[in-house]
């Protein structure tokens, strides 16, 4: 009996980098030639994607990353394998092949830094100096964190103030090279002083003022999001911070924006998130410590997160849940060591930090299956894992399971094959392998927070010209079981594989295909809940952003303005399909939720389009997220110190008929002009 | 409706290669067209002047003909011959007005061509072992039997960059292929005119500003003509021919790449519009001519995200179309000095094209890689007598068409 004929499950134990994330061992290790064929790289062999950090197995991850501690970086040379760069380790006597190491793989391109010393070197110190016209207002920071962000936009900018982006990390930008002292670890920072400049060179030509600030550059290899018409980041934060230029409260309204690098978002699996969201994040609080130093006051920090994790864990345990959380409490403490009087303080009288996040768009994806506990002996969840033809990227199915279940194990039957058991160990990949031709990787590991993950990666089915043979497309079923402690799930999701906003379309989402599922009611139109007494394992509560399970966060769905708006209409009709919802027994609730759509016919929000005086729609909690964003730090800025989880219910229309788990505490009431354009 | 009528006129340009059949180069240019691919094609769209079917008579069916026929003997009589008349004074400009505008067309295409020389320079430095110049026929006084003393001017002097330059620059072409789906609409209604995209900056319409566009199109044949010499010589190909993986979204028309045509006929639209139209512009000031040049600009990339054209193509081109603009601005007006380009591709490497390496504000410039340089030696002083009577009669006709709108004369 063999998952598929002609090939043979076998451990991967010598070719192995311990601690490394699964989507980054597989990317680096059986996977890396479907992704070598796919790379658009420079002329010179710029070595894209090719770079290990190293920390010390036992150290914090979060600490180490945020302080660049890194005891080794290693750069492969162009297709450089994973074998490749544990040789590299191996030939260095201090580091011992690797050993007592763990690693995480740098989703960067060489041009992004100069060398193991600036990735290692701490963030540099910035100036800030208060711009005129903030007498008598509150001073907020608004951080975003995001992809595709046009810092120079008029949205963010007082037409006599000047930019409101006061620093913007373009994580993926080329570094500075002729600069010794730069004050990012890679890529490229930039301060109000230096958009304006841009802009005044520019002469009036955006475009120009683009390339000066080296967001878009077709001489070299890779995408500038800015020249599409349509960027994630602009339309993100001007829903969150956008304004008028002639706005005179808006002065007092501080960004802080960090532009994430393209292969983070490119690879929508969010595998390659960690590295770079750590440091994200760190940055915002850090310049927003410069600015309340120079401002002598701890200024409240509203940030936006406008991306989702399609996977686990629950319960806050994902690196990047814990960093947010984790990073907060380093800001308050630093605050609290510089003696700032603090605007606005939390319940605990610390300087206060506003997460918002999204909730995820994968409602009727079928990408999450659930199974509660047995009553007794081993609880099994079996999911018919459909793989479409012509994938051109990697397929990613993780199983999550409480820290404390016991025996887990794991069978996979491919289409046409049968059934078989694959050994687990942990931290010890196994592959799956004919002729040679290795297709897919099955790995247990603990790493997110002690939850137990069983993660299956699947090469595409579509090999393009690496050369390598493809998976077969079809349905995989397979089967995880375990004896789980009382009340405990194992929960399993497909995580995201198809094309980002602005990139090549080369993937194409996995699902499950169960017959028991039931896509619509009788009446033939779309379920938006799970019926009850459902027979399928495949569920939509559940289908939520892994990143925003911690309990800090303001976590935000979407609905539909005008259904909303109508009364009679049915609340089952509120909340946008796709928007997602924790499981009905998660700890974790919706904070709230806010517009995503005009309406079940009219796709998305208008806001911002890439250049100034463009006006675009875009869908999704992405968009959500960021106007309460904006309503929470307008509260701010009015004054509001509220505390608790109501704490901004004042923001919300409540509403008769609430449909709780889908919509949070409430409604957020739509953006009007002059924050929005018209949705009339 | 400009782009409607405009897009209507551009049919008309098509029908009116119809009634000239016999012109053996425009037939040409129709089959050329056949492909859909640009080319001096183009220059026909700009033609568009020649009116939408109103060119009377491009048309004649059997039917009207012989109604036609039967309505004169039903109407004339007896023959009463006319016993005096009033002629034509032969050479005046003014009789333009009484010719048919494809006419004018071909009268104002043969003076701006008849001064203007291409001479194949042998240049063992020159990639490719030649290089083109574009010289100014200065006309001198005539002599016996009419025939003048003449003389030519250095005005245009073009070589073509290295092999090094065009596969480095092959990379900046797939990097733009990312913008193929948001640039389709405009990639496929500019591969035959562009014309559309100059009318709703500068509020053209085909009946208010027919002269204007008919100045244009005069404009537009001028680039062609002289971007067909000069691609001829220096024989550039196409990156579609350097890499099986370049695979255009368009045909690949079937000539030399650099310069490129449409980046040329779009900076020479754009300059005489931004000439034309400076005095009278509304709006803040150089913001017009900002437009126009942007437009061109994007009209000369979309090229090159196409597949089709390297991006210094676009700054040969670019070049070119604002040199001749300036030539036949001079040419249509008083005269005066007008800068000529000596453009060296060589060491482009994978710089990519701007439009500020080309023009600022409203004074053109020297690009900052040293590859297109202004002036100098190059530069003409064309006199009085340079000035072509025909063009400058459109040229006025042009004008007064502006002279309705706010600001004129002030």
């Amino acid at each position: 009996m063999a998952t598929l004929p002609g090939y043979a499950w076998c451990a991967r134990e010598e070719d192995h980098l311990p601690g490394l994330d699964p989507v980054g061992a597989w990317l680096l290790g059986d996977g890396l030639d479907f992704e070598v064929a796919a790379i658009d790289r420079d002329r010179d062999g710029d070595r894209d994607f090719r770079t290990l950090a190293a920390i010390k197995d036992d150290a914090d991850p979060i600490e180490a990353i945020r302080n660049g501690d890194f005891v080794r970086v290693v750069t492969g040379a162009p297709g450089a394998s994973l074998q490749a760069l544990k040789a590299k380790l191996a030939s260095d006597e201090a580091y011992a092949g690797g050993e007592g190491l763990r690693f995480f793989a740098l989703p960067l391109r060489e041009r992004s830094f100069r060398d193991e010393a600036q990735l290692k070197a701490p963030l540099g110190e910035a100036e800030w100096s208060a711009p005129k016209g903030l007498k008598g207002k509150t001073l907020v920071v608004t951080g975003i964190i995001d992809h595709g962000i046009n810092i120079a936009h008029a949205r963010f900018r007082h037409a006599k103030r000047g930019s409101r982006v006061d620093f913007a990390w373009i994580q993926g930008a080329s570094a500075d090279r002729s600069d010794e002292a730069a004050t990012v670890p890679f890529g490229r920072e930039w301060t109000a002083p230096e958009i304006e400049d841009a802009l005044e060179k520019a002469g009036g030509d955006e475009a120009r003022a683009l390339r000066l600030l080296d967001l878009v550059d077709f001489t070299r290899a890779g995408r500038d999001p800015l020249s599409n018409p349509v960027s994630h980041g602009t339309h993100v934060l001007d829903l969150a911070a956008g304004a008028a230029a002639n706005d005179d409260e808006a002065v007092a309204n501080r960004i802080i924006a960090v532009d994430l690098p393209e292969r983070v978002i490119e690879d929508t699996s969010g595998g390659l998130i960690a590295f770079c969201f750590i440091q994200a994040l760190d940055y915002i609080l850090r310049r927003a410590r410069t600015i309340s130093v120079a401002h002598k006051k701890a200024v409240p920090v509203v940030l936006n997160f406008s991306l989702s994790r399609a996977g686990g864990p629950e319960g806050g345990l994902h690196i990047a849940a814990r960093a947010m959380e984790a990073l907060v409490r380093a800001h308050q403490a630093e605050i609290e060591a510089l003696g700032l009087p603090v605007v606005a303080p939390d319940a605990e009288g610390k300087a206060r930090v506003e997460i918002v996040l999204p909730s995820g768009n994968r409602r009727q994806a079928r990408g999450h299956a659930t199974a509660a506990a047995a009553a007794k002996g081993k609880t099994t969840l079996t999911v018919p894992w459909r793989v479409q033809p012509g994938d051109m990227t990697s397929s990613y199915l993780e199983f999550w399971l409480p820290a404390d279940a016991t025996g887990a194990t794991l069978k996979v039957a491919g289409p046409g094959g049968a059934a078989e058991a694959v050994p687990l160990a942990l931290d010890v990949p196994q592959v799956l392998e004919g002729d040679g031709q290795v297709i897919a990787q099955a790995s247990l590991d603990k790493r997110e927070g002690g939850a137990q993950r069983i993660f299956i990666a699947l090469a595409p089915t579509d090999a393009g010209q690496s050369g390598r043979r493809p998976a077969p497309s079809g349905v995989w079923q397979v089967s995880v079981a375990a004896t789980l402690p009382s009340g405990g799930r194992i929960d399993a999701h497909v995580l995201r594989d198809d094309t980002a906003l602005g990139f090549a379309p080369r993937g194409r989402q996995s699902y499950f295909d169960d017959p028991a599922y039931a896509r619509f009611g009788a009446d033939g139109d779309g379920l938006d809940a799970d019926p009850a007494g459902l027979a399928s394992v495949v569920r939509r509560d559940g289908a939520f952003n892994g990143l925003a399970g911690g309990e800090g966060p303001v976590v935000v769905s979407g609905y539909r303005v005008r259904e909303a708006s109508f009364g009679a209409a049915r609340v089952a009709d509120w909340p946008a399909a796709y928007a997602g919802a924790p499981s009905p027994d998660s700890a974790r609730k919706l904070t709230a939720a806010a517009p995503s759509d005009r309406s079940r016919v009219l796709s998305g929000i208008l806001a911002a389009g890439t250049l100034s005086g463009t006006t675009v729609a875009m869908n999704g909690t992405s968009v959500s997220a960021p106007q309460l964003t904006r309503a929470i730090a307008r509260a701010l800025m009015a004054g509001a110190t509220p505390h608790g989880e109501a704490r901004w219910d004042e923001l919300l229309e409540a509403h008769d008929e609430t449909d709780e788990a889908r919509l949070g505490r409430g409604l957020l009431p739509p953006l009007t002009p002059p924050d929005a354009p018209s949705i009339a | 409706m400009p782009i409607a009528t405009l897009s209507a006129l551009a049919h008309g340009a098509h029908g009116a290669h119809g009634a000239h059949g016999a012109h053996g180069a425009h037939g040409a240019h129709g089959a050329h067209g056949a492909h859909g691919a640009h080319g001096a094609h183009g220059a026909h769209g700009a033609h568009g002047a020649h009116g939408a079917g109103v060119a009377g008579g491009s048309t004649f069916d059997g039917m009207l003909t012989g109604g036609l026929m039967i309505a004169r003997d039903g109407l004339i009589g007896a023959w009463t011959p006319p016993t005096t008349m009033t002629p034509f004074p032969a050479g005046e400009a003014a009789n333009l007005g009484s010719w048919g505008r494809p006419i004018r067309a071909m009268v104002i295409a043969g003076e701006l061509a008849s001064r203007l020389g291409y001479h194949i320079v042998a240049d063992k430095k020159a990639p490719g072992g030649n290089l083109i110049a574009v010289s100014h026929l200065t006309v001198g006084k005539a002599g016996k039997k009419g025939i003048p003393e003449v003389s030519y001017a250095p005005f245009l002097r073009y070589t073509r960059p290295t092999d090094a330059d065009f596969l480095a620059q092959l990379d900046i072409i797939h990097n733009y292929a990312d913008l193929r789906a948001d640039r389709s609409a405009e990639i496929l209604t500019q591969a035959d005119q562009t014309l559309a995209y100059f009318a709703t900056v500068a509020a053209l319409d085909g009946d208010r500003t027919k002269h204007t566009i008919e100045l244009l199109g005069a404009a537009h044949t001028l680039a062609a003509t002289v971007s067909q010499q000069v691609k001829h010589v220096l024989a550039c190909i196409r990156p579609d021919r350097l890499s099986a993986q370049i695979q255009p979204m368009i045909p690949t028309p079937r000539h030399g790449a650099l310069p490129s045509g449409h980046a040329t006929e779009a900076f020479i639209v754009a300059r005489v519009l931004q000439h034309l139209l400076a005095p009278v512009a509304p709006g803040e000031a150089g913001q017009l001519g900002r437009l126009l040049m942007g437009q061109a600009h994007r009209i000369a990339t979309n090229r090159t995200v196409a597949g089709v054209h390297y991006p210094v193509d676009s700054l040969c081109g670019a070049s070119l179309g604002l040199a001749l603009a300036d030539y036949m601005v001079a040419r249509a007006t008083k005269g005066g000095s007008v800068d000529g380009v000596v453009f060296d591709g060589q060491g482009i490497g994978n710089s990519d094209f701007f439009v500020g390496d080309v023009i600022a504000g409203d004074a053109r410039c020297s690009s900052p890689g040293g590859q297109v340089k202004i002036g100098g030696d190059h530069a003409l002083k064309l006199a009085k007598a340079d000035v072509s009577v025909p063009l400058a009669w459109l040229w006025e006709k042009a004008t007064q068409e502006w002279t309705d709108v706010a600001g004129a004369g002030a």
